[in-house]
């Protein structure tokens, strides 16, 4: 056998050379060059298109982010609507933001942010039409009213305002009428109050700071820590009842400043005024109760500046 | 300049340095081309494909000195896809292939063995050209093969035992 396979390999290895195995290893060798530099290219190119691919994908997201009236134009168009979606950051219906500005001040100053959505039905509303903001104390509180938009983004989904410093809560109020919507924002303390609305889609933008270093600064101005005493009703669900107690409070008893504020427990109260003292509250109170066309029952609640009103059951 | 510095230089591109390195071992790889392909030109298409392979992977080699090794497998499996291919060209046009041109009229007082050799298969005849041909030790015929030494040992067992059996029939 060891025979057999030593003939073999003779054989094997006088298997003669071609004459032309230098030239075709040669070319295979050039061959092989010219298959690395094209999958060279190849792999640029790729790498090239998926890059421009990217860049465009991230240009639009991005403008449909930043640009809300890009964002209007793309949803024209046939499935646009469905990009959009897909493709815009929605990190809440309300984004809220915080930060410390002057730090080098002696009072360092929080300033927070809170953008309100507006909705017009299911839609974002274009512009947020006429509204009116007023400032209110005890608490320290901003009512809002917006003419011809029929829902905030609140009512639906109430931003988290937990982590939120300066604000304390914010809860949609009954409205005057079918063509108005308020809402309350109330706040920890006294505030420097920056709001501006912006179009396309419709938002408030509420900005506040501390007054912290007024208030040091000129201790005159510092809130009243005497009690006050507030003429309300009782607590109740958020509904006709207490919207037309609110009302009757502006209509029967002339009260300009009447309100609906929320109580501790999360009820609702119509606020008639706020008295210094529990002797005026008691006059107040005994006057109304002549007023036969008033039928809601009052209370007076003695309550300090800031405090949230408490429960009083009917 | 040694093989892995050749091997090293060839993987940064620098074609003369694999050309060195094919220098050293292409008669090797034409020899084991043709015992598969039996025939002059099939063979060196199958060195040509191989060569350019291993040019165009070069980089994947991650230990230049397995690069003998390494090379040798690229050129069996070039050598086998190159005749399995020719099989399926034949029955598809179902024409008998014209008798294979045999240069070796220099060993023709071992044409009957070398014919005895067809009766393997292609992994017994891979472990009988590299173990008795090529002179390698059986691990790196494992590596070549990508199979454990044991089963190479099998292979070599399944080969001496067919070519004894058909070397009985061929040489009464």
């Amino acid at each position: 056998m060891s025979n057999s396979i030593d003939e073999l390999k003779t054989a094997y290895d006088s298997v003669p050379m071609p004459e032309n195995l230098n030239v075709i290893v040669s070319n295979a060798i050039k061959r092989g060059k010219i298959a690395v530099r094209n999958r060279r290219t190849k792999i640029g190119y790729v790498i090239k298109a998926l890059s421009a691919i990217a860049a465009v994908f991230l240009v639009f997201v991005t403008a449909l982010n930043v640009s809300p009236a890009f964002a209007n134009t793309v949803e024209q168009l046939p499935g646009g609507k469905i990009i959009v979606k897909l493709v815009t950051v929605v990190v809440d219906t309300a984004t809220i933001d915080s930060k410390r500005i002057g730090v080098q001040d002696a009072w360092e100053t929080l300033q927070e942010n809170l953008t309100v959505d507006l909705y017009q039905g299911d839609e974002a509303a274009a512009t947020a039409g006429h509204f009116t903001v007023t400032k209110r104390t005890h608490p320290y509180s901003i009512e809002v009213s917006l003419a011809g938009v029929r829902a905030f983004s609140a009512a639906n989904a109430l931003p988290d305002l937990s982590k939120m410093r300066l604000f304390d809560d914010i809860y949609r109020l009954i409205p005057l009428d079918d063509s108005t919507d308020r809402f309350v924002i109330t706040f920890t303390e006294r505030v420097v109050l920056q709001y501006s609305a912006q179009p396309n889609p419709a938002r408030l933008i509420i900005k506040v700071k501390d007054d912290r270093k007024a208030t040091a600064l000129s201790p005159a101005t510092a809130p009243s820590t005497f009690p006050f005493y507030s003429l309300r009703t009782s607590s109740l669900p958020f509904g006709e009842e207490v919207g037309g107690a609110e009302s009757m409070m502006r209509v029967e008893l002339g009260s300009e400043n009447a309100r609906i504020l929320r109580d501790d427990s999360g009820l609702y109260l119509a606020e008639e005024g706020l008295y210094a003292t529990l002797a005026e509250a008691e006059a107040r109170l005994a006057a109304v109760k002549q007023n036969a066309n008033f039928t809601y029952e009052l209370h007076i609640e003695k309550r300090i500046s800031g405090a949230t009103p408490r429960m009083i059951s009917p | 300049m040694k093989a892995s510095e050749l091997v090293h230089s060839a993987q940064r591109g620098d074609a003369e340095a694999f050309g060195e390195l094919m220098k050293a071992c292409q008669e090797k790889c034409y020899r084991i081309a043709y015992s598969y392909v039996k025939n002059r030109e099939d063979a060196l298409d199958v060195v040509g494909e191989s060569v350019c392979k291993a040019y165009v992977n070069l980089r994947t080699l991650k230990n230049p000195e397995y690069f003998n090794t390494w090379l040798i497998r690229i050129v069996i499996n070039e050598a086998v896809n190159h005749v399995n291919k020719s099989r399926r060209v034949a029955r598809t046009a179902s024409v008998n292939r014209a008798p294979v041109q045999q240069d070796v009229t220099q060993a023709i007082e071992a044409i009957d063995l070398h014919e005895a050799m067809h009766c393997l298969n292609q992994n017994q005849k891979t472990v009988i050209i590299l173990k008795y041909f090529e002179d390698l030790p059986l691990t790196q015929i494992a590596d070549i093969m990508q199979r454990p030494v044991g089963t190479v040992k099998t292979y070599l067992h399944g080969a001496l035992q067919a070519l004894r059996l058909e070397v009985k029939e061929v040489i009464p």
